[in-house]
């Protein structure tokens, strides 16, 4: 199939957004699906063609998203719906829009890792902490009810 | 100063950890209902009161109720309901217009929030986690609210309803999320830097239609 001349071919805009919390990123295929049911469940069917999102890269805790220029606050305000995928909670913040991709990556900044920093476990309860930098601290709970993530901050809180 | 209207505690984030989050999101406030006051870092944490009352006599006692410095807020009803709260002294701002009755929250509710001063809340939950004929239905009270603030200028604030840090969403998704009702980005710029004006009113009068 030959290819297009440049003059002839879409316009495209790319979106960086960083996902959280970092450490339940999801692959490029599932999170494609996620982002292509909140926009058309936002924009329907008549609106999903005209944005054309498609999921360009998942690096370093962050997504980057194509869609059509003109469409990119359509396609943030998509993303700003997506609140589980895979029964997960998650959240997509959009952190910058670009026409290249390489300009994105040079803004990536990667997410600091999560440290296991202890472990205990209580009948059929089993509790995991983690560290997340200097000020933050998630304990993820396994139980028969599954798991949940319970989010605490260690710095002060001066009243 | 960017803020968040509100966040709740007693979801599984803890107060620190939401105003945490907040800040690295671009917010320098949040209120948080059921939360105390305090400073995270550089974000201020605003207590936050919610009213929900029968009437407005008893919503008055509730109000007189709410510690110094929180942020009071009161559930829309019914349009007497309405009317009668959008004058009430100590209020910050309406919420709940989402779930009201279409009109609920009509031109006489909002001119007089206009003279008084008090905002109405604009929730992005109900856009976030709905689907459907719901979030229809708040996509249309919020632009219908958005007409009659630009009719008759009462302030608008802006907030999550985040119980868990994932669910605040950073100001440029709150902007993206806000042309869905027809809200332009200056003023959702001015709705998230309100709140520092109406817990401190004391500006030059101004004269209202």
């Amino acid at each position: 199939m030959k290819p297009r001349p440049p003059t002839l071919r879409p316009d495209w805009r790319y979106v960086l957004a960083r996902i959280a919390p970092s450490y339940r990123v999801p692959d490029g295929k599932t999170l494609y699906l996620a982002i292509a049911e909140a926009v058309t469940a936002l924009f329907g069917d008549g609106g999903a063609p005209a944005i054309d999102q498609a999921v360009v890269a998942v690096e370093r805790g962050h997504v980057i998203v194509r869609c059509r220029r003109g469409e990119e606050e359509r396609l943030i305000a998509a993303l700003a719906t997506i609140t589980a995928i895979d029964g997960c909670a998650i959240a997509i913040h959009p952190r910058a829009v670009s026409g290249t991709i390489r300009s994105l990556r040079d803004r990536m900044v990667a997410p600091p890792e999560p440290v296991l920093v202890g472990e205990d476990a209580d009948g059929g309860t089993v509790r995991q902490r983690f560290r997340i930098g200097a000020s933050r601290s998630d304990v993820i709970v396994h139980d028969y009810k599954g798991e949940r993530v319970v989010y605490f901050g260690t710095i002060d809180f001066e009243e | 100063m960017r803020t968040d209207v509100r966040t709740l505690a007693g979801g599984d984030t803890s107060v620190e950890r939401m105003a945490l989050e907040a800040g690295a999101l671009g917010y320098g406030a949040i209120v948080s209902v059921g939360g105390t006051a305090g400073t995270v870092g550089r974000v201020r944490v605003i207590p936050g009161v919610t009213v929900r009352a029968a009437s407005p006599n008893r919503a008055m006692a509730e109000i007189r109720r709410a510690p110094e410095g929180a942020f009071v807020t009161v559930r829309l009803g019914d349009p007497g309901f309405n009317r009668a709260a959008a004058g009430l002294p100590g209020v910050h701002a309406l919420c709940g217009v989402h779930r009201c009755r279409k009109n609920a929250f009509d031109h006489v509710a909002a001119r007089t929030a206009a003279e008084r001063g008090t905002a109405v809340e604009l929730l992005l939950e109900p856009l976030v986690r709905e689907r459907g004929g719901r979030r229809q239905v708040a996509i249309s009270r919020y632009a219908d609210v958005v007409e009659l603030h630009a009719r008759y200028g009462f302030p608008l604030v802006l907030g999550s309803g985040a119980s868990s840090c994932l669910d605040l969403r950073a100001p440029r998704a709150v902007r993206a999320l806000c042309q869905l009702f027809g809200l332009d980005a200056e003023s959702v710029e001015r709705a998230l830097g309100a709140v520092e004006g109406l817990l401190a009113p004391g500006g030059p009068v101004r004269e209202v239609e």
